[in-house]
């Protein structure tokens, strides 16, 4: 118990005591006892006097009972101030306080606990109970029945005014202290929003808070994005060695990883050390200090250590707010510089995606080729801006037609660049167009090291039209297989999906079919974007219900563009609401007599 | 604080303060010697100096004790304090107060 001085009260006293006491019991009580001793001298009678102690330690015990582990750490402070006709009491505890009943009345008879208000209710003219984050206080006064004081000694006018100077200074200091930290946050407030380094910001922040606080050392650390390690970002002054991470998800003896475990405020002193593991040991020695985490939209952002190397000199109520603040700036500070990244990211690959996409579709056919007897008609959407699928419709001089349509494996932009050079290395071949087996041969054997270094492959069908003989001439490259309908027959089936994607293997076999399109026949390629649709309940369109809409389609539709519609709408109307989960795209092709 | 027997009665004797610091100690000490043969408990408050809420619960804690014998608390020779308090909480109506 420390008598001490404080800013003086409003209250006109001609003499006062202050005590500042331990956040438990026997302290409370101790203060009590001095406290009536000095009352006592005050000339009170002896009824006064156990009053005046009986309110002292039930104001005591209050703060006592409201207390955490934080406020525990912190001192209760008492005022008894003696006014010519009135005693005041003020008692400021760090506690989290409570909510001062506007009715306080005796509890049940049979209860053990409650009376406590209810006493100092009764026994003080008035009561009056402040809470502020700074500390509560609870002020209470009434008349005395002491006789006229007699004129105060030298010695305690000399005590008054060494006590006055004593709360003068400390007012200056605070008040400096205020001033120092005022500028300090009106300069965060003005980098607020824009793209800082943290690691400047937080030196920064840091250097004031040490100097403010009066602090010796300062460790930051942030907890990194998937919550499992807290990293040391900055450590003041920067003369102490570097601290290794520390791992959240298997924990230790570190104060730093309670205080992120807990997110309150962890006290340590020489009577309540740290850990003998805990990596802040070495550094804190015998010192006070807190480990305070800090949090930003409840996800932890990272954890503060701070404090003085002398034993006993703790922070008081009013530097540990001006922690909290400073630190709320930082970690304010810290998302933001975050969020900015994220944003400037995205910007970078929307824009990415946007250049793929137009060389994308610059790939695809800006018109189809007329090749008599056949119509073509063709659809290319892509899930995402960039998508793997790909087609392209290459005509020769003496009129015959060949049709590709492939599905690089993935999406966005490295697919995109992968199906423009697919392009490129087809129409590099014109001589192998009627052999499309050769040619997917040819294709696979020339893309094989570049996709297999990537691990990447592309699926392929090669359709080549002979429309001087009406067939059609394929070959897959582990693509989806070529659906013809007839008209008298129907959907006749599947035609070949057999060889392997191109880019799993170097020397793979590429077998031909030849497939007669009389007239009134139709065909459609198409990737697996199309079978794979899925409506609302998750089920797959698949190949007996493409092949059902094929052959509705080829009997109600009398050109290929109005065949191709039909098609998307029966996909579409299958589908629902449902967003597209995959690119869909087909050939449609038709021979009309 | 001593504890003796007389007759029926458990008397409390030379108990200097009850408060927040000591009222658990205090029970723990007392609802013990509670019994069917001793279910009346006379406190001598000649020597109590200072009496809290706290220690006032504490009271109430062996008066609840005492009724499972039929019991009850004296609370005998009480300072000015603690009958004011006594009278304040009206204790006065659950104890037997011997001023």
């Amino acid at each position: 118990m420390n008598p001490t001085s404080t800013n003086a009260p409003r209250f006109d006293y001609r003499s006062q005591l202050r005590l500042e006491t331990g956040c438990e019991y026997a302290a409370v009580r101790s203060a009590a006892q001095t406290a009536r001793q000095w009352l006592k001298e005050q000339n009170l009678t002896e009824l006064e006097l156990s009053e005046w102690e009986l309110l002292i330690v039930e104001a005591g015990n209050n703060a006592v009972k409201h207390s955490d582990a934080a406020a525990r750490q912190q001192p209760i402070r008492f005022e008894i101030s003696l006014g010519e006709t009135e005693i005041e009491l003020r008692v400021t505890d760090h506690t989290p306080g409570f909510d001062w009943p506007e009715h306080i009345d005796l509890p049940d008879e049979e209860s053990e606990h409650g009376r406590g208000l209810f006493l100092i209710q009764s026994l003080a003219s008035h009561a009056n109970y402040f809470r502020s984050r700074r500390g509560n206080t609870l002020i209470l006064g009434r008349q005395h029945e002491s006789a006229p004081a007699a004129p105060p000694k030298l010695e305690t006018l000399q005590r008054r005014l060494t006590e006055t100077e004593t709360a003068l200074s400390d007012m200056t200091a605070e008040l400096s202290s205020s001033y120092e930290s005022l500028v300090a946050l009106f300069r965060y407030s003005a980098e607020l929003g824009k793209h800082i380094e943290v690691r400047d910001f937080s030196n920064r922040l840091l250097r004031d808070l040490i100097q403010i606080a009066e602090a010796d050392y300062a460790v930051l650390r942030l907890a990194t994005p998937d919550g499992r390690r807290l990293e040391t970002l900055n450590i003041q002054p920067d003369t102490v060695a570097e601290l290794p991470f520390l791992d959240l998800i298997h924990g230790g003896n570190s104060v730093e990883i309670e205080a992120a475990r807990t997110r309150q405020d962890i006290w340590f002193a020489p009577d309540e050390p740290l850990g003998k593991a805990d990596p802040l040991r070495p550094l804190v020695g015998n010192g006070n200090g807190l480990c305070h985490a800090f949090v930003f939209a409840n996800q932890l952002v990272g954890t503060i250590a701070f404090g003085r190397f002398a034993p006993d000199k703790p922070f008081s109520a009013a530097q540990v707010n001006l922690l909290h603040t400073f630190i709320d700036f930082l970690a304010i500070q810290i998302v933001n510089s975050r969020l900015l990244d994220e944003r400037t990211a995205a910007r970078v690959t929307r824009r990415e995606l946007e250049i793929a996409a137009d060389i994308q579709r610059s790939l695809l056919p800006a018109t189809l080729p007329a090749c008599p007897p056949f119509e073509l008609a063709t659809v290319c959407q892509s899930a995402l801006q960039v998508g793997g699928d790909f087609f392209d419709v290459i005509q020769t001089d003496d009129g015959t037609t060949l049709l590709v349509i492939a599905d690089v494996m993935g999406k966005g932009v490295p697919a995109a660049l992968f199906a423009a050079v697919l392009r490129s290395t087809i129409r590099s071949m014109p001589q192998l167009f009627s052999q499309p087996g050769a040619l997917l041969e040819a294709v696979n054997q020339t893309l094989f090291e570049d996709l297999s270094r990537v691990d990447m492959f592309v699926t392929a069908a090669l359709a080549y039209l002979d429309t001087k003989h009406t067939k059609l001439i394929s070959a897959s490259a582990g693509h989806c297989p070529l659906l013809v309908w007839q008209p008298q027959a129907g959907v006749t089936g599947a035609v070949g999906n057999s060889g392997f994607p191109l880019g799993i293997e170097n020397h793979a076999k590429y077998p031909q079919t030849v497939t007669p399109l009389p007239p009134g026949a139709a065909a459609l390629l198409y990737t697996d974007g199309v079978t794979e649709a899925r409506n609302a309940a998750g089920q797959l369109l698949g190949d007996a219900a493409l092949a059902t809409i094929l052959n509705d389609t080829a009997r109600a539709t009398r050109s290929a563009e109005a065949g191709k519609n039909m098609l998307q709408q029966r996909i579409a109307d299958f589908c629902g609401p449902v967003a597209m989960a995959d690119d869909q795209t087909f050939i449609y092709l038709r021979h009309f007599q | 604080m001593h504890l003796t027997t007389h007759e029926n009665t458990l008397q409390v004797r030379g108990l200097e303060y009850l408060s927040a610091t000591n009222a658990g100690a205090f029970k723990e000490a007392v609802r013990p010697r509670i019994n069917q043969a001793h279910p009346i408990v006379e406190v001598d408050c000649s020597t109590v100096r200072f009496i809290d809420s706290e220690g006032l619960g504490a009271l109430i804690s062996i008066h609840r004790t005492v009724l499972q014998y039929e019991g009850k608390v004296r609370l005998a020779h009480t300072s000015p304090l603690v009958h004011k308090l006594i009278q304040l909480i009206h204790f006065d109506e659950i104890f037997d107060i011997a001023p």
